[in-house]
């Protein structure tokens, strides 16, 4: 065993392989920093490459690019509030604040550290869990699969916001969303509302981005004259996160643990272990009220777990042969090309190329977080940037990510909508991380749920993991009640939880329960495989509407029932909300006439010279530098951006398709 | 290649010689300073693509001209997306080729109300054949894999548990054969092949269905694992043999025979054989836009006869070129138009039996 473990080492360290490693570690931290792609797309980027490569030195390229996506993720995720990949959410929550506070630097510096402790916490798990591992992972089950998903159901308990019906409210609106589109069970295309894009379910990058990017780049458009508040940077920040990764060290190695088996087992998909991983953090620490507004500790929990994902998914790819994760299976693809077949003969007969493996994750979290250290001070400048400079590409890019999801005009609009959905979902006190936990276990609640009945009935409950889950999950569900969170808000009659103007909020509550009407209708006319999943949703978000309505009806003074933060006395200036959703829909216009290239350069130059006051020829320049991008991207990874009315008739030479 | 070459000349005279003049020779087209783009229905990763991309790598020194050539990954709805896009859009002119796979001809057969192409209009260029085989795990079943009769009264009194996607995916195959032999099983819908494949290892599961080269890598030396029957291949002839990795497993018509006392025959086996075809002979294939000229089209059957034979791209492909022989050209659209185009009569048995049995309806 540790003979392979050295053989292996030295076979990393050769020139030729560590130089294939660093290739793959850029690579993966560009694809990362870009919002939208991810280990897949990277992986997609290599395979050509890969082919015909010796086997390390390919092995060594395809694993450093994998392990460093959620290192460089963390750049959009915490300087600008949009998720560089579907597992830094969560960093959002807190690591966005931190910048705002003009601690972008610290933030940063505590998530590569959390990152690279991470990482290398889930190549150690690796290391072990290839010989051990099998039989714990034969013993997950459907019924240990149900459980888990409940479990994670569970944190929304904790993440509800002052309001715990709205937070059960978006929880339910989240599985709703789910449960637009091709059904999982049996196929059927449900509630697309007449669309084609509706044939799949929402991607995930889509709603995330959605979710968290939209509705913060309009409110500090309309607020503030750049991402840090005060203007600057502070300058302690590279030793302080250091300190605070430090200082809570505990909770670190906890969120690795969470984070290298929920990797590891199945039933939950990687996408979620960001969100466990935050809400394990605010259950099990003190002073939770400073969660969510830049506590250092919500960038230690999601950044711990999501490097350390990477190694124990791997443990089922390489055990079984059963990819743990979507970029795993490419790296499947990838393995068979080179000549290995993961699985048992694997562990036998290749031990080296497994530790090889193990080395190349623990190599690549080091090389990575260096780089984005010595990045980070640079990169993080950009939040004392006045904001109207940069907005319009931060508009430009999230609308490229979404694109990502599924290379269609529908992804555009979709991202419009539910970006629309979330700014009011913010405005009104609804709480987008339960809408995002929702809507991201709903395909494994629908599936898991159905197939536990089936196959086992109640008899499920008899098997101890299941009941040990049960437990936990108690355990979660009281934390949750015992932890009532209060606004930090006072309530008072000028404030945001006045009684008074409450229109805005009864139309969107009446628009909510429109949405949960038309999907129950539509359901009504498909059979049970398909239309219980949706009936269910929709019962469910009205029920948790109705005390809503109640107390909504009957209270006379100001109460946590009432939110709208337009109410504040300081939420009247600045332009509206609503102007800037006519501004984006404007900008899909324009795309619609003349492509998406174009459409978006207008915009951005628009919009330098109109809001930023730029000069027409900088502003020009600014255009014509994202057209450049956006036609290099596409380049590198073949794609074609969403043509308008003008492509039918002229064909335009790269970049400006 | 210079083989190839010769042949394409001899055709093209031969095509000129008996059609219209005017239609450009095959020697004189070239994709020179061309991109050509190869749509795949799928996103990156999966079996459909990685296939793709490996054939990319090789695809453009095989064409006349040396053209760039691209993977362009458009998904959606199993491959309906492109696969409308491609029907309705696509230039017939060499540069822009797709990879189907059985789920675009799939949808076809059954007569998806969201497809909205024909893929038997498109020029088909190369079918990859994939053996497909039906296997149990022994101690639970009792299949022992010798015994056809033992096999068969073993099946039929087991309490029998396949996991699968939807009831409307490339199972249905094994549905239906397993509905002819009056077998019951309890479906459990919602599981990839990969959940599937791991709830079968996981024991939860004690059927499982996955091409032939999948089943020997993982199960092959597993003698608590073993097949009930392969389906077969298709020979030049037209007849069904025995799957060249499973030469001692019967194919479901001689499982069928063996304990029946006769030959399969009827509605149901028509559409046994349909869904056969689609999944087995065409597990993956590359074709062209529909009114591709027959010059374009042996030019591409050439270029991927080259593709399929270099030496790399077979070792890179255990699992799509091995002992199943690739077809071309005319065995490909005549295996097209087996595996999407159903009688009436049949079509009306599929739909009575998945509404009977899964309560699911073919539109």
């Amino acid at each position: 065993m540790s003979e392979a473990a050295l053989s292996a080492l030295a076979q990393l360290t050769t020139l030729h392989t560590m130089f294939a490693l660093v290739a793959g570690v850029v690579t993966g931290l560009i694809v990362g920093i870009l919002p939208g792609l991810g280990g897949t797309a990277g992986l997609a980027l290599l395979l050509p490459l890969v082919f015909g490569m010796e086997p390390n030195a390919a092995l060594a390229m395809m694993i450093g690019l994998v392990a460093v996506t959620t290192t460089s993720d963390t750049f959009p995720s915490v300087l600008m509030g949009i998720p560089g990949t579907s597992g830094s959410q969560a960093t959002v929550l807190d690591g966005f604040p931190m910048a705002k506070r003009g601690e972008g630097t610290r933030a940063l510096s505590i998530a590569f550290i959390s990152s690279l402790a991470g990482g290398i916490f889930g190549a150690f798990v690796l290391s072990f869990a290839v010989f051990m591992a099998k039989p714990i992972i034969l013993q997950i089950g459907f019924g240990e699969q149900f459980m888990l998903v409940i479990l994670a159901l569970s944190m929304v308990g904790i993440l509800t916001g002052a309001n715990i019906w709205k937070g059960l409210a978006a929880c339910s609106l989240g599985l709703l969303l789910g449960a637009l589109g091709a059904a999982p069970l049996s196929g059927v295309q449900r509630a697309t509302f007449g669309t084609d894009y509706l044939l799949d379910p929402l991607p995930l990058v889509v709603v995330g981005l959605a979710m968290f990017a939209t509705p913060e780049i309009i409110n500090l458009l309309r607020r503030q004259s750049s991402i840090s508040e005060t203007g600057r940077l502070s300058a302690t920040g590279w030793l302080q996160g250091f300190k605070d990764w430090a200082a809570n060290w505990w909770l670190a190695l906890r969120c690795s643990m969470i984070g290298s088996i929920i990797g590891a087992l199945p039933g939950l998909g990687g996408s979620v272990v960001d969100w466990i991983a935050y809400g394990h953090a605010v259950q099990t620490t003190k002073n939770r009220e400073t969660y969510g507004t830049g506590d250092p500790r919500g960038v230690v929990a999601p950044e711990s777990a999501n490097n350390a994902k990477e190694g124990g998914a791997l443990v089922p790819t390489l055990l079984l042969g059963i990819p743990g994760s979507g970029s795993m299976a490419i790296l499947l693809g990838g393995l068979v090309l080179i000549g290995i077949e993961p699985g048992k003969d694997m562990i036998d007969n290749n031990m080296d190329k497994v530790y090889l493996m193990i080395w190349s994750i623990a190599a690549a979290n080091i090389v990575g977080a260096g780089i984005c250290f010595v990045l980070a001070p640079q990169i993080a400048k950009i939040t004392t940037v006045r904001y109207t400079l940069i907005a319009p590409f931060m508009i430009g890019i999230i609308f490229f990510a979404a694109f990502q999801a599924t290379r269609n005009w529908g992804d555009l609009i979709a991202l419009l909508l539910l970006s629309i959905l979330a700014i009011y979902m913010k405005r009104f006190g609804w709480s987008r991380p339960a809408l995002l936990i929702g809507f991201v276990l709903s395909e494994r609640v629908e599936a898991s749920v159905y197939q536990t009945v089936t196959l086992y009935g109640i008899t499920f409950l008899e098997r101890p993991i299941v009941l040990f889950l049960v437990g936990l999950t108690v355990l979660s569900i009281g934390l949750a009640i015992f932890f009532k969170q209060s606004s930090s808000e006072p309530l008072t009659i000028d404030g945001p939880h006045t009684h008074l103007n409450k229109w805005p909020q009864w139309l969107f509550i009446i628009g909510v329960i429109a949405f949960a009407g038309y999907v129950f209708q539509n359901g009504q006319q498909f059979n049970t495989l398909t239309s219980m999943f949706p009936m269910v949703a929709s019962i469910s978000l009205l029920v948790f509407v109705t005390p809503l309505i109640i107390m909504m009806l009957l209270k006379k003074e100001p109460s946590e029932f009432f939110y709208d933060s337009e109410s504040r006395p300081e939420g009247k200036y600045g332009l509206s909300a609503e102007f800037y959703i006519g501004v984006l829909i404007a900008m899909l216009l324009v795309s619609g006439l003349v492509g998406f290239v174009l459409g978006v350069a207008t915009f951005i130059t628009l919009f330098l010279v109109i809001a930023a006051r730029l000069e027409w020829w900088k502003a020009l320049l600014g255009g014509a530098g994202f057209v450049l991008f956006l036609g290099i991207i596409s380049h590198q990874l073949t794609l074609r951006y969403p043509t308008g009315l003008l492509q039918n008739f002229v064909t335009l030479p790269w970049p400006l398709q | 290649m210079m083989d190839g070459l010769k042949k394409l000349l001899v055709g093209a005279v031969a095509v000129a010689a008996v059609t219209v003049p005017g239609l450009a020779h095959a020697e004189d087209f070239t994709l020179e300073g061309k991109t050509v783009t190869w749509i795949v229905g799928f996103r990156e990763g999966g079996g459909t693509d990685r296939l793709t991309r490996v054939l990319q790598t090789k695809l453009s020194e095989h064409l006349p001209g040396n053209p760039n050539v691209i993977v362009l990954n458009k998904p959606g709805g199993g491959s309906v997306t492109a696969s409308n896009d491609f029907h309705a859009n696509a230039p017939a002119d060499g540069t822009m080729l797709i990879m189907a796979s059985t789920s675009t001809l799939l949808l076809v057969l059954l007569g998806s109300n969201v497809a909205e192409y024909n893929p038997n209009e498109w020029v088909a260029i190369t079918g990859f054949a994939r053996g497909a085989s039906l296997y149990a795990i022994s101690d639970d079943i009792g299949v022992g894999g010798t015994d056809m009769a033992a096999d068969y009264a073993a099946l039929q009194s087991a309490s029998i548990r396949f996991g699968t996607e939807t009831p409307l995916s490339a199972e249905l195959l094994d549905f239906v054969s397993m509905e002819m032999l009056d077998i019951e099983a309890r479906y459990l819908f919602g599981l990839s092949s990969k959940d599937a494949e791991a709830a079968f290892q996981r024991g939860e599961m004690n059927m499982n269905t996955d091409n032939t080269r999948s089943y020997l890598k993982d199960y092959g030396d597993d003698p608590k694992v073993n097949p009930v029957w392969s389906y077969g291949v298709i020979d030049e002839n037209g007849d069904l043999q025995r799957d060249p990795d499973l030469p001692d497993v019967p194919t479901f018509p001689e499982f069928y025979e063996a304990v029946k006392g006769s030959a399969p025959e009827g509605l149901a086996y028509e559409l046994q054989k349909s869904l056969m075809n689609a999944k087995v002979m065409l597990s993956k294939a590359v074709m062209l836009p529909k009114g591709t000229p027959d010059n374009i089209r042996d030019v591409y059957i050439e270029a991927l006869k080259g593709v399929t034979s270099e030496p790399d791209v077979v070792a890179a492909l255990p699992r799509e070129i091995g002992s199943m022989p690739l077809n071309f050209g005319d065995e490909t659209q005549r295996a097209l138009a087996s595996g999407t185009e159903m009688d009436p009569a049949v079509r009306e048995w599929a739909a009575q039996f998945l509404m009977e049995r899964f309560d699911t309806s073919l539109d």
